[in-house]
């Protein structure tokens, strides 16, 4: 009897899971999701750094069709004089605003309706409807709805980039910048560091030392529009004009805007705007430079500069970012688009800024 | 429930693989010190840090003189080279009365933007920057 009451016991026994064993079992599940959970994300960030590049291979391939139809890059920035007065070469005023590389390029991004409209709103609007064909000095503060360049539009915008976080862009909102070189870029700091077409007034040194005739070249594809060089449509290169060779130069890149924890210090990068911008922000807002390394964090970001300028912001502001982990897209001149680790050497990211620097980089 | 045991091991091993093999970044330092140029600090500026390998970094230089950089943002460990600028904006006309805002240049040509090198150390790094002897 006690050896049938032992075998019946253990018959029961194996029929049902002891408490532990489904403990275990659970547990074992939980860990597996926790291994997926972060997998997904993982997946959902690729996708996403997959979108951005592709994003930036078809502004890129735009911008070649602007140069094959043009036989050059668009200006990256336009409006040279401040409204009222012809004579002043300046930055564009805060309630105006200058037109950017973005706002020309949109008939190549298959957007050929925004640009309709703001060429219908100078004609509508007061402005110089010949003037946006020559890109000259046109404002858009005044003169275009801000409707027509506030409606997001895909290709401008990095799925990384959360909405909220473009939302401090005010003007129009977008993650892709132009290179514009491998200077340091300030608010009225636009030196003409190549010596490349310059102010026709100052051809000698001493006089462009003292005159008013920087080109606003940084050494890379996109600058501020010049009044006297070119007509008035400021200075363009081609891609001939690119000598390092367009698979050794940077032709785009992308910056978000990311919240930026310093100590106990934070702050927030700002973002692009392809219509173009207004000061103080000017040429960060269209471009990029690769003097400041990827990613970029410094603090403080209001200190002066030897003068009233205020220029913190722009080694942050001007930099290539993106919410990326580890670094940013871009894309170089023959308009391939690859990953590049934040932490690539600082020289050759400089040297990849630069058109014409004629430094070999190993890229 | 020796098997269950077993489990219960080998779970807490696969969880510590997993937090344990977490990828580290580089390894950064911290710097700081003064800037002193004709003999009294420097009120602003401009630093900015190039290392041979890594990324750059930079501050502002504050009024007194002083920088800091914190290791978060700082460089990685080596050689580098350091390069100090100051600007001074101001408003020019040109012959044909044009006029333009530039911002120039305030050290000497030697000094500003002028790269020097440098050896970083781990850790934190003390380097007072003599514009004379630059």
């Amino acid at each position: 009897m006690k050896n049938l009451s032992s075998s019946q016991f253990n018959c029961v026994k194996q029929k049902a899971f002891t408490l532990v064993e489904l403990l275990v079992v659970i547990a074992i599940i939980g860990v597996l999701i926790a291994l997926l959970l972060p997998a997904i994300q993982a997946a959902r960030e690729a996708g996403n750094r997959a979108a951005c590049a592709s994003n930036q291979h078809n502004i890129g391939l735009a911008l070649h069709n602007f140069n094959d139809v043009n036989s050059k890059m668009p200006c990256g920035l336009t409006m040279a004089y401040r409204p009222g007065n012809t004579s002043v070469w300046n930055c564009p005023p805060y309630n105006e605003g200058a037109l950017g590389w973005g706002a020309r390029l949109m008939p190549f991004l298959e957007n050929d309706g925004v640009y309709q409209s703001i060429v219908n709103a100078y004609k509508n609007n007061g402005g110089d409807e010949a003037l946006v064909g020559n890109w000259g000095q046109n404002v858009f503060g005044t003169i275009i709805p801000s409707s027509i360049y506030q409606t997001r539009i895909a290709v401008w915008v990095c799925p990384s980039c959360p909405g909220k976080d473009l939302s401090v862009q005010q003007v129009a909102k977008g993650n892709y910048v132009g290179n514009t070189g491998a200077q340091r870029m300030g608010q009225t700091d636009r030196r003409d560091v190549t010596g490349y077409p310059r102010d026709a007034a100052c051809p000698t040194d001493d006089a462009y030392k003292t005159g008013n005739c920087n080109n606003g070249d940084y050494g890379g594809i996109f600058f501020q529009g010049h009044p006297s060089l070119q007509g008035q449509d400021g200075f363009q290169v081609s891609l001939d004009d690119i000598s390092d060779g367009t698979s050794n130069t940077l032709l785009l890149s992308e910056r978000s805007a990311e919240k930026v924890v310093i100590g106990t210090n934070e702050t927030r990068r700002f973002p692009t705007s392809w219509i173009g911008t207004k000061e103080p922000r000017a040429m960060c807002d269209i471009g990029f430079s690769t003097y400041y390394s990827i990613n970029y964090k410094c603090w403080p970001i209001n200190a002066t500069d030897g003068s009233t300028n205020v220029v913190g912001e722009y080694p942050m502001g001007s930099c290539a970012a993106s919410q990326h982990a580890g670094g940013v897209n871009a894309t170089t001149a023959d308009a391939s688009v690859r990953f590049v680790n934040e932490q690539i050497n600082a020289a050759t990211w400089l040297n990849l800024g630069s058109r014409n620097d004629g430094a070999v980089v190993s890229f | 429930m020796k098997i269950g045991k077993n489990i219960i091991v080998l779970s807490a091993i696969a969880i510590l693989i997993v937090v344990g093999g977490c990828r580290k970044g580089i390894e950064r330092v911290s710097i700081d010190g003064t800037v002193t140029f004709e003999g009294k600090p420097l009120d602003g500026g401009y630093l900015t840090i190039r290392p041979v390998a890594g990324p750059g970094t930079g501050t502002a230089i504050k009024s007194d003189g002083t920088y800091k950089i914190s290791k978060e943002s700082g460089p990685m460990a080596g050689e580098c080279e350091i390069s100090i600028e100051r600007f001074k904006t101001q408003s020019i006309t040109g012959s044909d009365g044009r006029e333009s805002t530039v911002s120039e240049p305030t050290l000497p040509e030697k000094i500003q933007g002028k790269p020097k090198n440098f050896t970083l150390k781990n850790g934190n790094n003390k380097i007072d920057l003599d514009l004379d002897t630059w």
